[in-house]
């Protein structure tokens, strides 16, 4: 009976033995997955979620192509109601949060990327996975250092910019670059990509060299670097120019704009937690509505009027129904970032003729007459107005352009709001044009507060 | 040392001059069933009888007057007593069993059958007349106030929770916190409530190390064991047969307090005036729905209607009350109906039992039901000698009925109508009410050319198809083989398996269905055309589970004159399989069994530019999950000289927990234990104290939280991305190289006494339970890519004392048995890693350390401002302040105030049973003390947006002028509304409610009758039962009941008929 009982120890033995490390390998859940292969890292790429939506709405909230009624801003949170009057109340972690998610998600990617398994994709899908990681992160980069840091200009150099969490370690420390640290960063990896992504994207939620291009123009153009800019808008426009031609549109019905249509570059949308961008609490802004010409299609097809005669914006770009969501990238915008450009450079009549091509997709088709003057400054004044005009209700795009304008003498201004019987003010120079970090963040990592 | 216990009455008739008689008689188990094929020998006449079927027996033609009379059977210790002739009435004998004598009560760990004598550990022994005191579908609800150090958490309205020596986790997931449940010596995976109550014999807990760490990795919430119902060796047939109904109070739906419907009214013309509405009014894209009110006042001011004829029709919707519609045509009372069969028997070679159960539920929500079926059988044959097999099925099937979805939202995102809806007209015809989009607008869309866009609640209910399956099939198997009289080994095998299915037919009569197709509907011209067919909807699903267990296990045991020894060692290992599959047929015809396909990729406009272009709802869903575990576990106990007891128990667990390093897997896990029975010493002579013991256990379990990994983990979505339409996948969680398994130690030391006679015995236990390497989810600086973060960072501690008398007061013909127990629980934040986030609106982990887990902390109070009725508060510096976002972010928890521990500290049950003739009363008064909890109170901030829900009556007591300070702590009605002021005045000490109460648990009245000879039966007992019956006293005036702030108790009532045969 002895013998038995060694038996049986032995066997039990051998069950924890070598064979249950085999045992125990398996995988516990059908629907996880490591980062071991490279069909993972596409699949974190394309959660249009986390990827495409949720972009920062905090300077949109705070731009002036838009006022809201007492009524519509008394149901508005706190925070909000702060954002929109620019009182200086610590930001919506929102903004913060979902940004650095995406940064998260990013360096994930990047992290794992050079080793993983092909698996059923290919080697030069390597090399694209990797370049759609660094556009995700510089996007992002790049919108938390338009609304927390500085703007861009010599004296500021040296000035907080952004934090720039370069790896997924949740361990590493939360410090502040400075601002040319940080726009150093975002132009090293955006022009990474352009060796890395194809020309055009399978669709528009993914980005492609187009899309650095665009994100690179930008950049320089935040920067009011307008030789750069020009260059890449128009490296951009090479790739993809096509423009909707709004005389096909119906002017009467809504849902005349649908997501991924010709004109998107990149498409991406933005946060909707401060609950502003709505078309019948948020109504358009009166001297904006009132620039559009007669015969300017613009002015049908993105503004109605709802039944209580609030003008609300339903052109959006990616297919919203109930106000603006767009906030990525579209043609239409590269080609009026071509011709400030040009007219900047000094080439009115290359601005003008970019210009009057938007224009003449926009218009009417026997109301359109071509605009032309030979004052450089009066050929930026216009484009600039049609820059305003033709891309107000894209999300990301406005509280950029009065952060650079305001730099210059010229096109500087002081925005107003008025709320019942009150008045607010916003001066081109004024330190609401950098929010504040959020508390929890300040106070669990130290950083500075603006 | 074993005393047998036993009773004959005799019922004398003397006759004097008779010189034969008889001697008639009936032998019966301690449990009052007849024993059969019993062997009675009286000596004088050298006959031997048997006893029939109901135990019966007579022996004919006696002289001597005395006579010795010895009764035996297998299975029960032999009677013999001399008796007194001449006996005409029938004398009772009643046998105790050989093995488990009263003093001898055996208690299962799950691996062991044990003696309590030996055992050195915390355990707590539930036994089948305790578990039978309560009527009741489910197993779980009747511990409740019963088991010392036992917790029910009723705090979400669930009966369900329960927490064992407190709470040694930080997960905040019920599953995690709770005991390990084993049923038959294996963990039970299906879902606990399909069991039957009537076929479970006992429940034991295993409360501290040496008792439950035996069950290594998972133990370190406590162990519960479940042992069925089992034949015995050489016990006659018996046949019981349960009939239980039970009426369940339909629900209070005016328990929480709320404000009046004219309030309600009056704040939304407020808002009204306010222009609050205009956004929605003049809303012609999305349409979201206006309430009657609201539509009133637009009509009034843009002239369509006479000042008049609207406020008559507002001031009509003042007197409603939509909770008299909910009760009228939602709710009713329950009535559950339960019966069990349970035959079991057995011979020399063998035993068996056979149960079966049904149960009919009648839910609270008209038309949902539940129906259950069980049966269990288990056979045990001696095969051999040496050798025993056992075998069991059970097999459980559950059918419920959901086609009641309970009280209708506004739209998806207002889960509550206003006040004043109208479900249905002074006939009770069903009405409809708005939802969804606004009603003027819906019932002129598409000119007739849509489907009915209309809701009417009441109709739904039944036109609902809603049904969820669930079968569950456990199939087990024993060989015990005895090498000699010393080893013995065991091999065991278990399958589990169960089965889920949905069937959630909504037909075109249904709104969500005829909601979806107007939704996706498009009118070109004179054309329709629908992406989504005409026809229903069909959701159906399923799921499987299947468990295997094999477990080899090999037992020594050795007695010598001082010492014995007993010993057990093996190994086990088990996997466990999921699957289920989901999916939606659109067009779906009920009758053909037939569907339409539909484009899923496509993105649609919707109807009238109601909403985004988006693509058909994709329902299809699959997945799998495995989880395996491997174990190796030994236990040995020593005693000597009958006085001093040694265990000690060892296991190793390892598993394929995601992304673990190897290493990590295995973990090692131990306990140890001493006893002395101080009685047994030669030095102690008490004659008043029999029996004294004093036992001391230290071991350690674990905590197994499969919901985090050490490695990044993704988990891909199971439809593809809405634009793209590619698969895609969201990160799970950030790399954790340090994670381990939680470790939970514990300390245990422990008193048993009893009185002479057994007049009084009881218990003391003493606990240190020491949590560490706990998994908390932790604030992290969001600049990570997370909010919080899931790290092995917290050391929590629980003390505590578990304290248990019985007293026999009375004994006779009137009978009064009292139970008392009490429990203490001292639970401590020991440590925390990291920074903790100060708010007061944490409910588990407190602000900091040396506070228990579940502490309630509010932000100081310094009343209304006597100029605005502004809730007031102090900030860093002790000022009165009114700014609330620093309020609401304090530095350091010193600014906030600990009110106390969300969870009793103290609590536990006194329990009086009273015996008289054949009527038995048994009352429960349970206690909680030293607890708090939070009231609700009125959050202006919802209450003053539109298509909002009902406030609470606080509105009512709300500050309105200078002065109403001194009488109210309600801040004033503030428009904008302030969420921050909300949550200052909702979380302040203002709303803190001390807990403590005395509550009258239940009654439980029985009459037992005893068959006579002639009888078909052996007993019957009726029994009344009332759960629930109310406070008896509470520390604080609020109404609220302070263990159900959600939802009141459910009252229920109960009759049974049970009969032994």
């Amino acid at each position: 009976m002895m013998k038995y009982s060694v038996y049986i120890a032995l066997g039990l033995c051998c069950l924890a033995g070598s064979s249950c490390s085999d045992y125990l390998d398996a995988k516990p859940d059908s629907s996880l997955a490591l980062t071991e292969k490279l069909a993972d890292l596409q699949a974190i790429l394309d959660s249009e979620i986390r990827k495409n939506d949720n972009n920062p709405d905090l300077g949109d909230v705070a731009s002036d192509y838009y006022y809201l009624s007492e009524q519509s801003w008394q149901r508005l949170t706190e925070l909000a109601r702060s954002t929109y009057l620019w009182q200086r109340l610590p930001s919506q972690v929102n903004s913060w949060s979902s940004s650095y998610t995406r940064i998260f998600d990013a360096n994930v990617v990047l992290g794992a990327v050079e080793n993983a398994d092909v698996g059923n994709l290919r080697e030069a899908d390597r090399l694209r996975i990797k370049g759609e990681a660094l556009f995700v992160r510089a996007w992002s980069f790049y919108h938390l250092a338009q609304l927390f840091a500085l703007p861009y200009s010599e004296e500021n150099l040296e000035k907080p910019g952004i934090p720039l969490r370069m790896t997924a370690d949740i361990n590493a420390p939360t410090t502040r670059a400075t601002i040319k640290e940080t726009y150093d960063r975002l132009l090293a990896d955006v022009s990474e990509t352009l060796l890395l992504l194809p020309d055009l994207p399978l669709v528009a939620t993914r980005p492609s060299r187009a899309a650095s291009f665009a994100l690179l123009s930008r950049i320089y153009l935040s920067m009011r670097d307008y030789e750069q800019a020009g260059i890449y808008a128009d490296s951009c426009l090479q790739l993809q120019s096509d423009l909707m031609d709004y005389n096909e549109l119906d002017t009467v019905k809504t849902g005349q704009f649908q997501a991924l249509n010709k004109e998107v570059i990149f498409h991406a949308r933005l946060l909707f937690s401060s609950g502003v961008f709505n078309n019948n609490s948020m109504e358009v802004d009166t001297n904006l509505y009132r620039s559009y010409a007669e015969g300017d299609l613009r002015r049908p097809l993105y503004y109605k009027y709802n039944s209580g005669g609030v003008l609300g914006f339903y052109g959006d770009y990616a297919g919203y129904a109930a106000g603006p969501a767009f906030f990525g990238i579209s043609t239409d915008e590269m080609w009026l970032t071509r011709a400030e450009c040009r007219v900047r450079k000094g080439d009115i009549t290359a601005g003008l003729n970019d210009l009057n091509h938007v224009l003449a997709n926009r218009f009417k088709n026997n109301a359109f007459k071509l605009v032309g003057t030979n004052d450089q400054a009066e050929a930026l004044a216009l484009v600039l107005q049609e820059r305003y005009k033709e891309l107000a209700f894209r999300g990301g795009i406005r509280w950029p352009d009065l952060r650079r304008l305001n730099q210059e003498e010229l096109f500087k201004r002081v925005l107003r709001r008025r709320l019942g019987s009150e008045y607010f003010e916003l001066a081109a120079d004024a330190n609401q044009y950098v929010f504040l970090i959020p508390q929890v963040v300040i106070e669990q990592t130290g950083i500075v507060q603006n | 040392m074993r005393t047998v216990l036993f009773s004959v009455f005799l019922f004398l008739n003397q006759t004097l001059f008779a010189q034969q008689h008889n001697l008639r008689g009936q032998v019966l188990s301690v449990q009052d069933h007849p024993i059969a094929g019993a062997v009675v020998k009286l000596n004088s006449l050298k006959s031997i009888v048997e006893t029939d079927a109901k135990g019966f027996f007579m022996i004919g033609n006696i002289d001597a007057y005395n006579t010795v009379l010895e009764v035996s059977h297998v299975g029960y210790k032999t009677y013999k007593a001399t008796i007194l002739l001449p006996a005409d009435s029938i004398i009772k004998i009643v046998l105790t069993d050989s093995i488990n004598d009263l003093q001898e009560v055996q208690v299962s760990t799950g691996y062991q059958s044990l003696p309590r004598e030996q055992l050195t550990g915390a355990f707590e022994l539930v036994d089948n007349k305790l578990l039978n005191r309560q009527i009741s579908t489910d197993i779980i609800s009747r511990l409740d106030g019963l088991v010392p150090g036992v917790l029910f958490d009723k705090r979400d309205g669930g009966t369900q929770n329960f927490l064992v020596r407190g709470r040694s986790t930080l997960a905040d997931r019920v599953s995690l916190s709770s005991p390990l449940i084993v049923v038959d010596n294996f963990p039970y995976q299906g879902d606990i409530n399909s069991i039957n109550p009537n076929d479970i014999e006992n429940i034991t807990f295993l409360k501290d190390a040496a008792a439950a760490s035996i069950w290594g990795a998972k133990a370190g919430n406590g162990v519960l064991v479940i042992t069925t119902k089992k034949g015995k060796y050489g016990q006659s047939n018996r046949i019981a047969l349960t009939a239980n109904a039970t009426w369940v109070t339909a629900p209070d739906l005016y328990y929480q307090p709320r404000m009046s419907t004219s309030e309600f009214i009056d704040t939304e013309i407020f808002l009204y005036e306010n222009g609050a509405y205009n956004a929605y009014l003049n809303n012609t894209t999305t349409r979201p729905p206006i309430t009657p009110v609201v539509e009133l006042l637009d009509s009034m001011s843009r002239g369509l209607l006479s000042e008049q004829r609207g406020y008559e029709q507002i001031n009509h919707f003042r007197t409603r009350d939509v909770r008299k519609d909910y009760e009228n045509y939602f709710y009713r009372n329950g009535f559950n109906q339960q019966y069990a069969l349970n035959f079991n028997g057995g011979t020399e070679r063998g035993h068996y039992m056979v149960a079966a159960g049904f149960d009919r539920n009648l839910e609270q929500l008209k038309e949902n039901a539940l129906n259950r079926i069980s049966v269990r059988t288990n056979y045990t044959l001696r095969l051999t000698k040496q050798m025993t097999f056992d075998v069991g099925f059970a097999y459980i099937s559950r059918r419920q009925v959901l086609n009641n979805t309970g009280e209708p939202g506004l739209s998806p995102s207002v889960t509550k109508l206003y006040p004043y809806a109208t479900l249905a007209d002074e006939a009770g015809n069903p009405l409809p009410i708005e939802q969804r989009y606004r009603y003027n607008y819906i019932t002129q869309a598409g000119e007739g050319r849509l489907l009915d866009w209309t809701y009417r609640p009441l109709e739904e209910i039944y036109l609902a198809d809603h049904v969820m399956k669930n079968q569950n099939l456990t199939a087990n198997a024993r060989l015990h083989y005895a090498f000699g009289k010393d080893f013995s080994a065991e091999f065991r095998y278990q399958y589990e398996r169960q089965d889920e299915g949905e069937h959630n037919f909504r037909s075109n009569e249904l709104f969500y269905t005829r909601d979806l197709i107007n939704r996706y509907t498009q009118l070109d011209g004179s054309n329709v055309v629908r992406p989504i067919p005409m026809g229903g909807i069909l959701d159906y699903g399923s799921s499987d589970m299947e468990t295997h267990n094999g477990r080899v296990q090999l037992n020594y045991k050795k007695d010598w004159i001082d010492h014995r020894i007993t010993a057990m060692l093996g190994g086990e290992i088990r996997q466990q399989a999921f699957s289920y599959l989901r999916n939606r047929a659109y067009g779906y015809d009920d009758d053909l069994k037939t569907s339409s396909p539909v484009d899923l990729v496509t993105r649609f406009p919707m109807f009238d530019g109601l909403g985004s272009s988006t693509s058909i709802p994709n329902e299809q869903a699959f997945g799998t999950s495995l989880s395996r575990f491997i174990s190796l576990f030994g236990n040995t106990s020593y005693t000597y000289k009958n006085r001093y007891i040694l265990t000690a128990s060892i296991r190793r667990d390892a598993s394929n927990l995601f992304g673990t390093a190897t290493n990590n897997k295995w973990k090692p896990l131990w306990s140890t234990g001493l006893k002395w029975l101080i009685n047994e010493e030669s030095f102690y002579h008490s004659s008043w104290l029999p029996l004294l013991s004093l036992k001391a256990s230290y071991g350690k379990s674990g905590n197994v939280n499969n919901s985090v990994a050490a490695l990044t983990t993704i988990r891909y979505n199971s439809s593809p991305s809405l634009l793209a339409r590619l698969p895609y996948a969201t990160v799970q969680n950030p790399p954790n190289p340090d994670l381990k398994w939680e470790n939970v130690s514990q300390w245990n030391l422990g008193l048993n006494f009893s009185t002479k006679g057994n007049r009084l015995n009881g218990s003391l236990e003493y606990y240190a339970k020491r949590s560490t390497d706990l998994l908390a989810l932790v604030n992290a600086d969001i600049t990570t890519g997370f909010a919080v973060l899931n790290r092995n960072s917290g050391v929590v501690s629980n003390k505590g004392l578990d304290f248990s008398l019985t007293s026999e007061n009375l004994m006779g013909k009137f009978n009064w048995t009292s139970n008392f127990f009490l429990s203490a629980n001292k639970n401590k934040l020991v440590k925390l890693d990291y920074d903790q986030f100060v708010s007061a609106s944490s409910l588990l982990l407190p602000p900091a350390k040396g506070y228990p887990l579940n502490s309630l902390f509010s932000y100081r109070f310094g009343g209304l401002d006597h100029e605005t009725g502004d809730p007031v508060g102090f900030d860093s510096e002790g000022n009165r302040s009114v700014d609330y976002i620093s309020l609401l972010y304090p530095q350091s928890a010193n600014e906030l105030v600990y009110n106390g521990s969300l969870l009793p500290q103290v609590f536990g049950g006194l329990r009086n049973d009273f015996t008289y003739k054949r009527f038995t009363l048994s009352v429960n008064i349970t206690y909680r003390m030293n607890y708090v909890y939070r009231r609700n109170t009125i959050w202006y901030s919802m209450l003053l947006s539109p298509n909002t829900v009902v406030g609470h009556a606080d509105y009512a007591l709300r500050w309105q002028q200078s002065g109403d300070e001194l009488k109210t702590t309600v801040p004033a009605l503030m428009y904008p509304a302030n969420s921050m002021r909300d949550q200052f005045y909702a979380e302040s000490e203002a709303t803190v409610e001390k807990g403590d109460h005395l509550r009258l648990q239940d009654i439980n009245l029985r009459y037992t009758v005893n068959g006579g000879p002639r009888s078909p039966f052996n007993n019957f007992t009726f029994t009344f039962y009332a759960n629930n019956l109310g406070i008896l006293w509470k520390a604080s005036k609020n109404d609220i009941d302070p263990d159900y702030t959600l939802n009141p108790p459910l009252r229920t009532y109960a009759l049974g008929i049970n009969l032994n045969f």
